[in-house]
C-alpha cells in the first residue's frame, strides 16, 4: 500500500535526499527516501522522473552519467547552488506550513 | 533566462533525451527485479511507462507546441491519403469563405474604412451630393465659423471629359479647394499636389493633380507625366441651380473646356473623401467656369453644388460644433435675406437643418446606398458557408465512423479523450484553413465581379482588393471559426466510444446507428438552411419580376434616350431652346426614329427637378411640403411623343414660346391635391416667380423611380422655361433595332455642331434596369447561392440515405423474406427520406418567416410572408428530396433476400 507523498513535498525530499548522500541515481533516490521514512514515503516512479526532469529544467540538479555500485551504467544526479538554495525555501516554507497546522489541530 | 536557454537547449538534443530516459528506466527496472527478483512484479508496479516518458517530457513546456506540430503532421497526412475528401472538403469551404471574404472586403472599403488622416474623429461633412451649397455660402461659412480649424469645398464631376493629345476619355474628377490637400495631410508621390496659391482667383491656376491608378493606366507611370497638358470639361451632374441668370454669356473662347497642366501625382492608396469613390483627376476649385463652359458658378448664389469637408479645432465636440455652426449658417442666411426679411423667410431659416454628419469615414453616399444591399449579401453568403460547413461535417462524420479502430486503440493506450479531440480538431482546422487560403485566391475575382455587378450609371463604384491584414485576419477569423464549427460535434462524438464495443469485430453496432442519428440531424439542418436561402431568393426574384413588369405609365420599348448639353456648346437663353428644336427636326429625319421630343430631364436619366410652388387658384397651403412639386420643362408634343395618355386639356405645343403665355401641364397626382373634384384648367399657380396657367392634365408616371407613388408634377414648356436650362435629353421612339439608330444619332449631332457634348445615349430599358441594379444583384446571387445550397443538401440526403440503407441490409433482408414487397420496402426508405426533408422544411420556414421580416424594405409588390415564394420554395425542396432519396429507397429494394440474410 503506497501512502501518497504529501503534494508539493516531492521536490523538497528529492533535494534534500542529494544534499544528504552526494550524488545519486533515480533508484538509489527512490529506495533512500523510503528507507529514511521507515518504508511511509513510497515514491512512484511515475511521480519522480518527471520530478527530476523539472529540476533539470530549473537548475537545482545536474546529471551526468556513471557508473553504478554493480557496474552497471546509470545516471547520477547532482544538487547545484540554485538547487540548495531552493531546499532552503521549501524547507523554510514546509515548517511554516507545519507549525501553522500543529497550532491549529492542538488541543485546547 | 537561463531556464529559457536550457529549455532551448533541449530542442536540440531530444533524441539524447528519449534514450537517456529509456536506459534510465532500464537500469531502475533491472535494481528493482533484482530486489524482488520477480521481474514482471516490478514491471506491473512500475507502472505505465508510455505516460511516464511523457510526462517526463512536458517539464521541459514545449509540449504544447510539440503536440500542435505532431498533431498538423499527422493531419497533414492524413488529408494526403484521402485526396478525395480532402478536395471536396477544401473546395466547399473554399467557395464559402470566398465569397464571405470578398463580400467583407466590399464592406470594409465602403462602411468601415476611416478618412486617411491622423485624427479621422476630428472631421464633419457638410452636405452630399444632392444637398449641396453655393460657393458663396461655402466663403461664408469658412470665413464666419467658430468652430473650424479648416474647411474645404469638393464637388465631384462622374464623367468628366479628358482629352489628352486628341484622345478623350471620360474619367471621375474632383474639384477641390486650394487647401485640400494640405489639410488632409497628403503629399504628392510626384511632382506637387494643389496648394492654397492655386485657387486664389478664379481660373488663376489651372493645374491638376492626377491620381496613383490613373498615372499608371494612361502614362505607364512615366515621369513625363508632369508638365504634360490635358483638356477637361464637364456638364454639372451633381447639384442644382435656381434661376435663369445663371449662365452668361461670356466664356465661348472655353467651350472645349479647361486646359490644365499636370503638375503631381496623388500618393498610391489615397482614396479621397468618398469611400468607394475614386477621383481620378484633382482640379483647383476656382477653374471651375473654366471646366465647365456656360456654368460660371463662383459667384452665384443659387447655384449649389459644393460639399464641404471639415476639421473642428482642438477641444470641440460634434454636438458643439453642430449647434455653433447652425447659428452661424442662419445667421448668415438672415444677413443674406437682407433688411426686407419676410415672414416666410424668417420661417424658412428657422427651420434650415444643414446636412451636418461626422466625417471620419469620408462622405457617405455610396454608404448610403449600398449599405443594406451589402448587409443582406453577407447574411446570404453567411448562410452558404454554414452550408459548407455542415457538408464538411458530414463528411468528418464519414471518416471518424471508418476510424473508430484506430480511435478505440489509441484511447485504451492511454490517451486523453482530450488529446485526441484537440488532434481530430486540428485536422478541422488545417482543412478550414486550406479553404480559407484558397478562398482568399479567388476572393479578389469575386469581388470584382460584385463590383461590376453594384456600379450602375450613376454610381460608378470602384473598390481595390487589398490582400492587407484587415481581410487577412477577416478570413483566418472565419476559417477558424469554421473549422471550430465543423469539427468540434465530429470530434467530440467520434471519441465518445465504448472500448470493449468497438475494439469486437461487429461492423455495424451502436457507433454505425449514432452516426447515422447525427448525419440525419445534418441533413435536416441543411434542408433548412436551403429552404431560407430559396424563399429569400424567391422573394428577391418575384420583386424583381414585379418592378420590371410595372407600367411605369409610358412604354418603353423602342425607347432611345439621348442626353447632350448645350450649355456649354455655347447655347444661351433663348438659343438653348430654339438649337435643340432645331436637332430634333434632324433626329426626326433619320430613318428608323418614329417619333422623338425632348425634355430637360428625361425619362430614368438620373436628373430632377423640384420647386415649391405659390399662390394656388383655389387651395391654401398648410405647409412647405405641400407646396412641394417635381418639374420638368419640356418640348413640343412630349406627351404624345412619349405616350403618356393626356387626361384633360392640351399637350404642351409650338406655340409656347418666349412671349406667348406662360402655360403648364399638372400630372394628376397634382391635379388630385390641389383641385379635386374641380377641373384644374384655368387655373393658376405660380413657379419661381412666374405665374403659369394650367392647359392640361396628364396621367402619372414614373420617371426616375420604379417603387415611388408619382410625386406631384408640373411640365412647362422647353422654350419657356422657368429655371435655367442644363441639359437636353431626347426620347426618341425607334421602329426595329434601337442599335441603328443609335449610332446614327452621334454622326447627327457632331454633324449638327462639333460642341455640342454628348453625354450619354442610351437605350430607356437599359436607364430603367440601372435603377434596380441593387434588387437585380440580389435576385441574381441569392438565386445561385439557393440553388448551391439545394445541391449540397440533396447530396447529402442521398449520402446518409445511402449509408442508412446498407446498415440496415439484414433487416430489409429479413423483412423481404417475410413477404415485403420491393415496393414496400422502397416506400419505407422514401418515407425515411421525406420524413427527414419534412422536418427541415418546417424549421425552415419557421426560419424564413423570422428573418424575411428583415427584408422587407426590399420587397415590392409582395409581403416576407408571401405565400407564393414559401410554396414554391416548399414544392422545391420536397421535389429535390424525393429525388435524392429515391434511389437509394430503389437500391433497398433491389436487394435479395438470400444475400442479405447473410450479411453482418
Amino acid at each position: 500500500m503506497r501512502t501518497e507523498i504529501p503534494p508539493g513535498t516531492l521536490y523538497m525530499l528529492i533535494l534534500r535526499t542529494l544534499a544528504r548522500s552526494g550524488p545519486m541515481h533515480g533508484y538509489g533516490i527512490a529506495e533512500h527516501i523510503q528507507q529514511i521514512s521507515e518504508d511511509i514515503l513510497q515514491v512512484e516512479e511515475g511521480s519522480l522522473y518527471p520530478a527530476l526532469q523539472r529540476m533539470l529544467v530549473k537548475g537545482w540538479v545536474t546529471a551526468e552519467w556513471g557508473q553504478s555500485d554493480n557496474n552497471r551504467r546509470a545516471r547520477f544526479y547532482s544538487l547545484t547552488a540554485a538547487g540548495r538554495k531552493q531546499l532552503a525555501a521549501e524547507i523554510s516554507e514546509f515548517e511554516k506550513v507545519t507549525r501553522a497546522i500543529t497550532r491549529v489541530i492542538q488541543p485546547a | 533566462m537561463i531556464e529559457l536557454w536550457r529549455r532551448i537547449k533541449f530542442l536540440f538534443h531530444t533524441r539524447e533525451f528519449e534514450s537517456d530516459l529509456d536506459e534510465e528506466i532500464q537500469f531502475h527496472l533491472e535494481m528493482k527485479a533484482r530486489k524482488t527478483g520477480d521481474r514482471d512484479q516490478a514491471r506491473r508496479q512500475f507502472g505505465n511507462v508510455g505516460i511516464l516518458k511523457e510526462v517526463s517530457r512536458e517539464m521541459w513546456g514545449w509540449s504544447s507546441l510539440e503536440r500542435l506540430f505532431q498533431d498538423l503532421r499527422y493531419a497533414l497526412r492524413q488529408l494526403a491519403r484521402n485526396p478525395g475528401f480532402a478536395s471536396v472538403a477544401i473546395l466547399s469551404l473554399a467557395l464559402g469563405i470566398g465569397a464571405n471574404t470578398a463580400i467583407f472586403s466590399i464592406i470594409d472599403h465602403v462602411m468601415l474604412r476611416l478618412l486617411p488622416v491622423s485624427h479621422p474623429e476630428e472631421w464633419m461633412t457638410l452636405g452630399r451630393n444632392g444637398r449641396s451649397y453655393s460657393y458663396p455660402m461655402f466663403e461664408k461659412i469658412r470665413d464666419r465659423n467658430q468652430v473650424f480649424s479648416a474647411v474645404m469645398g469638393t464637388h465631384l464631376m462622374p464623367e468628366m471629359e479628358v482629352t489628352i493629345d486628341g484622345s478623350t476619355s471620360h474619367v471621375m474628377g474632383e474639384l477641390v479647394t486650394g487647401n485640400y490637400f494640405p489639410e488632409l495631410g497628403v503629399g504628392a508621390a510626384m511632382g506637387r499636389v494643389i496648394v492654397p496659391e492655386d485657387d486664389r482667383a478664379a481660373e488663376s491656376g489651372p493645374v491638376a493633380v492626377i491620381s496613383h491608378a490613373y498615372w499608371m493606366r494612361v502614362f505607364a507611370g512615366s515621369a513625363n507625366a508632369l508638365g504634360r497638358k490635358i483638356r477637361v470639361r464637364s456638364a454639372m451632374t451633381n447639384g442644382s441651380t435656381g434661376g435663369l441668370d445663371v449662365y452668361d454669356a461670356g466664356h465661348l473662347a472655353f467651350a472645349n473646356g479647361a486646359e490644365l497642366t499636370i503638375v503631381g501625382v496623388a500618393p498610391a492608396g489615397f482614396f479621397g473623401d468618398t469611400a468607394a469613390l475614386v477621383a481620378d483627376i484633382w482640379i483647383p476649385i476656382t477653374m471651375q467656369p473654366a471646366v465647365m463652359p456656360g456654368r460660371p458658378f463662383l459667384k452665384q448664389p443659387g447655384a449649389r453644388w459644393i460639399r464641404m469637408i471639415a476639421r473642428r479645432k482642438p477641444g470641440i465636440g460634434e454636438p458643439q460644433a453642430r449647434a455653433s455652426l447652425l447659428v452661424t449658417w442662419r445667421q448668415i442666411m438672415t444677413d443674406e435675406a437682407g433688411s426686407k426679411i419676410t415672414e416666410e423667410e424668417k420661417r424658412e431659416i428657422a427651420q434650415f437643418s444643414p446636412d451636418i454628419e461626422s466625417g471620419e469615414k469620408g462622405f457617405g453616399g455610396v454608404r448610403r446606398a449600398l449599405s443594406q444591399p451589402l448587409l443582406v449579401l453577407m447574411g446570404v453568403v453567411g448562410l452558404v458557408l454554414l452550408i459548407a460547413c455542415l457538408n464538411v461535417a458530414n463528411l468528418l462524420l464519414a471518416r471518424a465512423t471508418a476510424r473508430r479502430k484506430e480511435i478505440t486503440v489509441r484511447l485504451s493506450m492511454g490517451a486523453s479523450r482530450v488529446r485526441l479531440i484537440r488532434q481530430l480538431l486540428t485536422e478541422s482546422l488545417v482543412l478550414a484553413l486550406a479553404g480559407g487560403v484558397a478562398g482568399v485566391v479567388c476572393a479578389p475575382a469575386a469581388s470584382r465581379l460584385l463590383i461590376t455587378m453594384l456600379s450602375n450609371l450613376e454610381l460608378s463604384i470602384d473598390v481595390p482588393f487589398e490582400t492587407d491584414w484587415r481581410t487577412l485576419g477577416f478570413t483566418s477569423a472565419i476559417a477558424v471559426l469554421t473549422g471550430l464549427l465543423f469539427g468540434l460535434a465530429p470530434a467530440i462524438r467520434a471519441t465518445r466510444v465504448s472500448l470493449a464495443e468497438a475494439l469486437k469485430d461487429a461492423s455495424r453496432g451502436a457507433t454505425g446507428s449514432r452516426r447515422v442519428g447525427a448525419a440525419k440531424s445534418l441533413v435536416a439542418v441543411q434542408a433548412a438552411v436551403s429552404m431560407v436561402l430559396l424563399v429569400g431568393s424567391g422573394l428577391f426574384l418575384r420583386t424583381l419580376a414585379n418592378l420590371k413588369s410595372e407600367d411605369v405609365g409610358f412604354n418603353p420599348d423602342g425607347l432611345v434616350m439621348l442626353r447632350v448639353d448645350p450649355v456649354s456648346a455655347g447655347y444661351r437663353g433663348d438659343e438653348v431652346g430654339r438649337s435643340m428644336q432645331s436637332l430634333l427636326e434632324h433626329v426626326r429625319a433619320l430613318p428608323g426614329v418614329r417619333l422623338a421630343t425632348f425634355s430637360e430631364n428625361g425619362l430614368f436619366s438620373g436628373s430632377e427637378s423640384g420647386d415649391r410652388i405659390d399662390d394656388i387658384e383655389g387651395y391654401t397651403a398648410h405647409s412647405d411640403e405641400e407646396r412641394v412639386c417635381a418639374f420638368d420643362q419640356a418640348g413640343p408634343q412630349y406627351f404624345t411623343n412619349v405616350g403618356i395618355p393626356i387626361l384633360l386639356g392640351r399637350d404642351l405645343n409650338e406655340r409656347d414660346q418666349p412671349g406667348a403665355p406662360r402655360v403648364a401641364v399638372i400630372n394628376d397626382a397634382m391635379a388630385k391635391f390641389y383641385f379635386k373634384g374641380t377641373s384644374p384648367i384655368g387655373k393658376h399657380f405660380t413657379a419661381s416667380k412666374v405665374r403659369l396657367e394650367i392647359v392640361g392634365v396628364v396621367r402619372d408616371i414614373h420617371d426616375h423611380d420604379h417603387r415611388e407613388a408619382p410625386p406631384r408634377r408640373f411640365y412647362v414648356s422647353y422654350f419657356q422655361p422657368i429655371d435655367g436650362i442644363t441639359t437636353a435629353n431626347f426620347e426618341i421612339r425607334t421602329a426595329g433595332n434601337p442599335g441603328t439608330v443609335m449610332s446614327m444619332l452621334r454622326n447627327e449631332v457632331t454633324s449638327f455642331n462639333r460642341n455640342l457634348p454628348i453625354l450619354s445615349i442610351k437605350e430607356e430599358r437599359e436607364l430603367m434596369d440601372s435603377d434596380l441594379v441593387y434588387e437585380s444583384l440580389l435576385a441574381k446571387l441569392s438565386a445561385v447561392f439557393a440553388a448551391l445550397a439545394i445541391v449540397l443538401a440533396t447530396i447529402g440526403l442521398y449520402g446518409v440515405m445511402s449509408y442508412a440503407v446498407s446498415r440496415r441490409t439484414n433487416e430489409i433482408g429479413i423483412r423481404m423474406a417475410l413477404g415485403a414487397a420491393a415496393s414496400n420496402v422502397r416506400g419505407m426508405v422514401l418515407r425515411e427520406s421525406m420524413l427527414l426533408i419534412g422536418a427541415g422544411l418546417i424549421v425552415g420556414i419557421a426560419a424564413a418567416l423570422c428573418l424575411t421580416r428583415l427584408i422587407k424594405s426590399f420587397l415590392f409588390g409582395l409581403t416576407a410572408m408571401d405565400p407564393i415564394a414559401f410554396g414554391v420554395a416548399a414544392v422545391l425542396l420536397l421535389a429535390v428530396g424525393a429525388l435524392a432519396g429515391y434511389l437509394p429507397a430503389r437500391r433497398a429494394s433491389k436487394i435479395d433476400p438470400m444475400i442479405a440474410l447473410r450479411y453482418e
